[in-house]
């Protein structure tokens, strides 16, 4: 058994365009990986977990990192941008508050500075905290695919995204005004981990009824990142305590977690519920 | 003297400057011309016979100059343990291994990527064999043995068996009796493990690497790779540092010598951060079962403790946590009958030894009972506590008496300062505070180590060079000893220069192991600045005519203080000079040896204490007290410390800047060993889970509490200008204190460690299902 | 494969070949001798490897070299003037006792005047955020805390 310190030999290419992207991955199909902000790839490869003989880097592909938006369509953001300048973008603060907070928040400086929004979706963690937020605010994802574009439904890229495919940007459609947001974390240390467990809510409310509501689970399978049947429980319904504590149990019950070295399945189930309730507090009472 | 003291003052570190510019060049950091770099191969089981080595492709590989494995390299016989009775450390094995990663051969290579492409060549042909991974399954009948010598897994085993405790319980109006846990926790160095090592032709070692105690460490490579200790050299350099986890002789240190010798050029071992938290050292796990017997008036009767101690794969100096504890317990509070029944046991686990947050299970367990036991006794907790605290001059189970305490004046404070009393029960819901005192040894009984020289030449222009053997990991020790030499000799401390931790250059130190660096090290280094002073002073009355009681020194200057505006003066760089020119150089020569009773410890698997093994174990001892605000969160069970009151019964403060933030070091360990630092290992593969600092939860600064400090500042007789250990001792009631504010935020008692959110919220849904 | 790459470290230019695999922690430790960026988790866990990347406190462990061609660098190396004339928050790390076995220093250091240079009026809760990636054991933060409050609180006057 070896602990290695040196990442192992690969060629790092630098394509300048989306065209050399395709080309280049054509040419390596599966011997290459994408590098966007480091903080993942590195990491994988300094453990031999993952290793290609190819690394293809983003950081010069013109066009990846840029925020555009739109006054009705919302706001698009690249793949490359990187998460700190998505958190500290004026638009992006003013038209959709719920991404920029998260993106603010998740992690440490050094690794927003870095890391990429794209990177961080396109890794399909759910606990990290863009995920949820994503999926809250019903994202789509524009993906480079075989044969083209192709945009989906961020909650469905863990089953539309396949190996090779670029992440290119992520699109939030204009939330209609007076939509309230809500987010709650539970992590070790807050502003280090990952979260153990998160929620992300985005709700529109008629006075005291429910219009809409969507919610994203963080630090659960990725299938069960959008509790469908807990969102149905709320919808045209008046909000009460009640309501929310029954919203809370339905996401804690088909939010699916899984044990990590730290945590039992059960506990997180627990604190699942804990999260959402005060994420929907949240969220409601603006 | 009355030019203005330094101590007490708070004078910034001699160190810091060359770390603030990034300049300190750590053992991390070095690399000698024609260095060489290494990587280990590691065992991927817990428990294999190595049946064969095969390294032919590696050293095939272009680039590589040596490659030893345990077969062929290491001395039959030579096998490494800080005390005899567990010597039962083989290096650089040969027959067996006994932990995930324990090495089994390495390669140095001309660059560390060659090294890593040459380890991946060699092959090892293992037989697994049955492993176990807790101390309560390595005691079972039919447990696999990981040591075929020892019977149930154990290591060793101390007991002290005083008066007779089966009556005093049974006597007692109250029996308490409670089980304590605590987990493996870990150091989570930032240095990583680096051992360079460079032999020279003439047969000697020189050696660059992290250590507590250069010298004990020279003796275990001594010792095992059969060479004289005077063979081996440690040269000195700062540290990132060690808080008890670099106290041994480590396999890295051996490799590096072995693979040097052979390739006839400096090698570096150097381990990633994962490969120090599986294969370097934690702390061990300890089941411990207390009772203690109570009169109705609150006076203690006895106390029967039983403590299963886990030490992993090998001995190490875990062995001296069999002892630590009741070092700890027998001076906090009394004990006319005591029984103290303590087994190291072997687990097929990372090896463990020493850590500054040891024993902490100990205090916590006496002070959750004070708490309990004031209820149940109608007695202020409080009362309770300062009528049972050992007071000064008593006369304690090992026979050991205490020289100095402050402890029940640190109890007393830390609930005033914390405003205890009023707040107790009342901090509305979830909120709670407690309070914990604790203590820590400076010297215990080491060998014919427990005691350090200190050696100070003066050069012609009038400045000195303080030699002590004793190394510097980041508390300022190095600070330390140049502001007592300063003070004693009365010179600025800019013109002393320290060469320290030296095994060539200095008298041997017991080093960073008993917390002996300020009552030890630091009264070798004034003894030898008192001595100095006087031999400055008579050359300086020789060359002035005089008797040497009438010359006074201030700044650079020695004058006759009855001639004051009439005579002559003479400068410090003229007395040295003089000196020399008279053949008598000067110097100051300072031994101190630790007031501690130089028997037999008493690690004796048959006998408990007794006329061989009684006397005074420690020089002195530190105490204080800290009360602790908590927020339990009632629905995830997060336990979140907010307020920290700490009062240091240390001795005089000798530099409050840096015992402050030593202080702050211990209460950051404590809390995460208490709150968030959880060990992991996978039962099927025994291999460690929680090896990075991200899934082993060491607290950030968003974790730290608000912090107030106090200092008793009570003289202790021995220590230099009344100085003792200063900033582990009072931290060790934290556990209990925490302990103590849960329960009062929630009604729930937690006896473990650590308290990890999980833990804590069963404990409240358990509460409220038998509501 | 390598690559040709230009770094500009504390202000001096560097024309260096590098190999894809290296990260620019090992380009400034073992190629320029800047060992004072320390290599502590090497996973972009605890923040020992931070530098400043065109202003930005980034992990150096967790960039490859290659991907630093162009950029200006600064490195603990580079805060002090001349004659080592100490810059303010590393002047006050000494004198606040923030330093005890200094492994975790320069990373704390870096991460600060990256703050520092965004906010010179940080408040403790801010600083605490800007150090979230920096791990230390010997400290337990209270006087790095205290140290930048003053470093921040000194280049404030000095303004």
């Amino acid at each position: 058994m070896t602990y290695y310190r040196r990442l192992p030999p690969f060629d790092y290419l630098a394509p300048k365009s989306i065209g050399e992207v395709s080309f280049l991955l054509e040419q390596h199909k599966d011997d290459a990986r994408f590098l966007a902000g480091g903080t993942l790839v590195l990491h994988q490869m300094k453990e031999r977990v993952n290793v290609r003989s190819c690394v293809i880097g983003l950081k010069g592909v013109a066009g990846l990192d840029i925020i555009t938006f739109g006054k009705s369509t919302g706001v698009t953001i690249g793949s490359m941008a990187r998460l700190q300048d998505v958190a500290d973008s004026e638009e992006v603060k003013k038209k959709c508050p719920l991404l920029a907070t998260v993106c603010g928040m998740l992690g440490t400086p050094q690794i927003r500075n870095r890391g990429t929004l794209g990177g961080n979706v396109a890794m399909r963690f759910s606990t990290s905290e863009t995920l949820p937020a994503l999926i809250a605010l019903r994202a789509q994802a524009k993906l480079m695919a075989e044969g083209g574009e192709r945009t989906v439904l961020v909650e469905d890229l863990y089953k539309e995204m396949k190996g090779g495919n670029l992440l290119m940007d992520v699109h939030i459609s204009a939330l209609p005004p007076g939509a309230g947001v809500g987010f709650e974390k539970f992590a070790v240390r807050e502003r280090f981990d990952y979260a153990t467990v998160a929620a992300a809510v985005v709700v529109q409310m008629d006075g005291k009824t429910c219009r809409d509501i969507t919610i994203g689970l963080g630090g659960v399978t990725l299938p069960s990142m959008r509790p469908k049947a807990a969102e149905d429980i709320m919808k045209g319904m008046m909000v009460t305590r009640e309501v929310i504590q029954k919203v809370a149990e339905t996401a804690a019950e088909v939010g699916h977690t899984t044990p990590d070295v730290m945590f039992s399945a059960e506990y997180k189930k627990k604190v699942l519920r804990v999260v959402v309730e005060r994420a929907v507090k949240k969220a409601t009472a603006t | 003297m009355s030019r203005e003291s330094l101590i007490g003052k708070s004078l910034p570190r001699i160190d810091s400057v060359d770390k603030a510019l990034g300049r300190a060049k750590y053992a991390a950091d070095m690399v000698l011309p024609g260095m060489l770099f290494a990587k280990v191969v590691r065992s991927p089981y817990p428990h294999a016979n190595i049946l064969s080595v095969d390294t032919t492709e590696a050293e095939k590989l272009p680039g590589v100059k040596a490659v030893v494995t345990g077969i062929k390299d290491t001395p039959r016989g030579a096998v490494f343990g800080i005390i005899p009775h567990t010597r039962d450390h083989i290096l650089l094995p040969y027959e067996k291994v006994r932990y995930v990663g324990e090495e089994v051969a390495a390669v140095a290579a001309v660059d560390e990527d060659t090294a890593e492409e040459a380890v991946d060549l060699i092959k090892v042909d293992y037989e697994p064999l049955p492993f176990v991974l807790t101390a309560e399954e390595a005691v079972k009948e039919g447990a696999p043995l990981v040591h075929e010598h020892r019977p149930g897994n154990l290591a060793a085993r101390y007991l002290v068996d005083e008066g007779n405790i089966e009556e005093a319980l049974k006597n007692s109006d109250v029996v308490w009796e409670k089980t304590f846990t605590c987990d493996v926790a870990s150091h989570a160095l930032p240095e990583p493990f680096t051992a360079i090592a460079s032999y020279e032709p003439s047969g000697k070692f020189n050696l660059w690497m992290q250590t507590q105690c250069p010298f004990q460490t020279r003796q275990g490579l001594s010792n095992t790779l059969k060479v004289a200790p005077s063979d081996i050299r440690f040269h000195s350099l700062p540290m990132g540092g060690a808080h008890g986890g670099r106290s041994d002789t480590p396999p890295g240190a051996f490799i590096a010598c072995l693979l040097s010798r052979k390739a006839g050029r400096p090698v570096q071992v150097k381990m990633t951060r994962e490969e120090v938290e599986d294969c370097m050292r934690d702390k061990a796990s300890k089941l411990w079962t207390i009772k203690v017997g109570f009169k109705r008036d609150g006076t203690i009767t006895g106390r029967d403790i039983r403590m299963l101690l886990e030490c992993g794969a090998y001995a190490s100096s875990a062995i001296v946590e069999l002892w630590v504890p009741l070092l700890i317990d027998e001076v906090l509070w009394r004990a006319p009958n005591y029984r103290y029944y303590a087994d190291l046991i072997y687990t097929n686990k990372t090896i463990s030894s020493m850590m500054r947050t040891r024993a902490h299970v100990g205090p916590m367990s006496m002070d959750v009972c004070f708490d309990q036991m004031s209820k149940e006794l109608g007695i202020d907790p409080i009362e309770l506590r300062l009528k049972n605290a050992v007071l000064l001059n008593e006369v304690v189970p090992s026979k050991s008496v205490v020289t100095s305490t402050g402890l029940s004046e640190s109890i007393v404070m830390a609930a005033e300062k914390a405003g205890w009393k009023e707040k107790k029960g009342n901090m509305g819901p979830n909120r709670g505070i407690g309070i914990g005192s604790g203590n820590m040894q400076s010297m215990f009984y080491m060998g014919f180590r427990s005691g350090s020289t200190s050696f100070i030449k003066f050069n012609d222009d009038g400045s000195c060079t303080v030699f002590t053997g004793n190394c510097d990991l980041g508390q300022g020790n190095q600070t330390m000893f140049t502001q007592i030499a300063s003070e004693e000799i009365g010179i600025d401390m800019k013109d002393i220069k320290l060469c320290y931790g030296d095994t060539e250059l200095c008298y041997q130190d017991p080093g960073n192991y008993s917390m002996s660096a300020t009552v030890v090290s630091g009264n070798a280094v004034k003894k030898a600045a008192q001595d100095a002073k006087r031999r400055l002073l008579e050359m300086a009355a020789d060359i002035l005519d005089v008797s040497w009681e009438e010359v006074e020194m201030r700044g650079k200057e020695f004058f006759v203080k009855r001639r004051i505006g009439k005579g002559r003066g003479v400068k410090i760089g003229e007395v040295c000079r003089t000196a020399f020119k008279r053949g008598k150089p000067i110097f100051g020569f300072g031994d101190y040896r630790a007031r501690v009773d130089y028997s037999d410890f008493g690690i004796d698997i048959k006998e408990p204490y007794n006329e061989k093994t009684y006397g005074q174990k420690v020089t002195a001892y530190s105490f204080g007290t800290t009360a602790v605000e908590v927020h339990v969160d009632p629905e995830t069970g997060k336990v979140t410390v907010e307020r920290i009151v700490a009062v240091n019964d240390c001795g005089t403060v000798l530099n409050p800047l840096l015992v402050r933030g030593n202080m702050h070091g211990q209460i950051n360990f404590m809390l995460g060993h208490g709150l968030t630092e959880k060990n992991v290992w996978d039962p099927r593969t025994g291999k460690k889970l929680t090896s990075t600092f991200r899934t082993y939860k060491v607290p950030t600064a968003n974790e730290t509490p608000m912090i107030e400090e106090y200092f008793l500042g009570i003289p202790d007789p021995d220590g230099p200008y009344g100085a003792k250990e200063g900033s582990l001792g009072f931290g060790c009631g934290l556990h209990g204190a925490i302990s103590n504010a849960i329960y009062d935020a929630t009604g729930v008692w937690a006896y473990e460690v650590p308290i990890t959110p999980d833990k804590m919220l069963n404990l409240l849904e358990e509460k409220n299902r038998t509501k | 494969m390598k690559h040709d790459i230009k770094l500009k470290v504390n202000g001096d230019v560097y024309a260096l070949q590098v190999e894809s695999r290296r990260t620019l922690l090992e380009v400034l430790r073992e190629q320029l001798g800047l060992t004072g960026t320390k290599e502590m988790c090497n996973k972009g866990d605890c923040g020992g490897c931070t530098v400043l990347l065109d202003g930005r406190a980034v992990l150096s462990c967790m960039m490859l070299a290659v991907e630093a061609d162009g950029k200006e660098i600064l490195t603990i190396e580079g805060l002090a003037g001349k004659e080592y004339q100490l810059h303010p928050l590393q002047k006050a790390f000494v004198d606040h006792g923030a330093i005890q076995c200094g492994y975790c220093t320069p990373g704390f250091i870096m991460s600060a005047k990256a703050l520092l240079d965004r906010n010179m009026d940080p408040t403790p809760d801010e600083i605490k955020r800007a150090i979230s990636n920096n791990i230390c054991r010997c400290t337990g933060y209270v006087q790095i805390v205290e140290a930048i409050e003053a470093a921040a609180k000194e280049m404030r006057g000095a303004k």
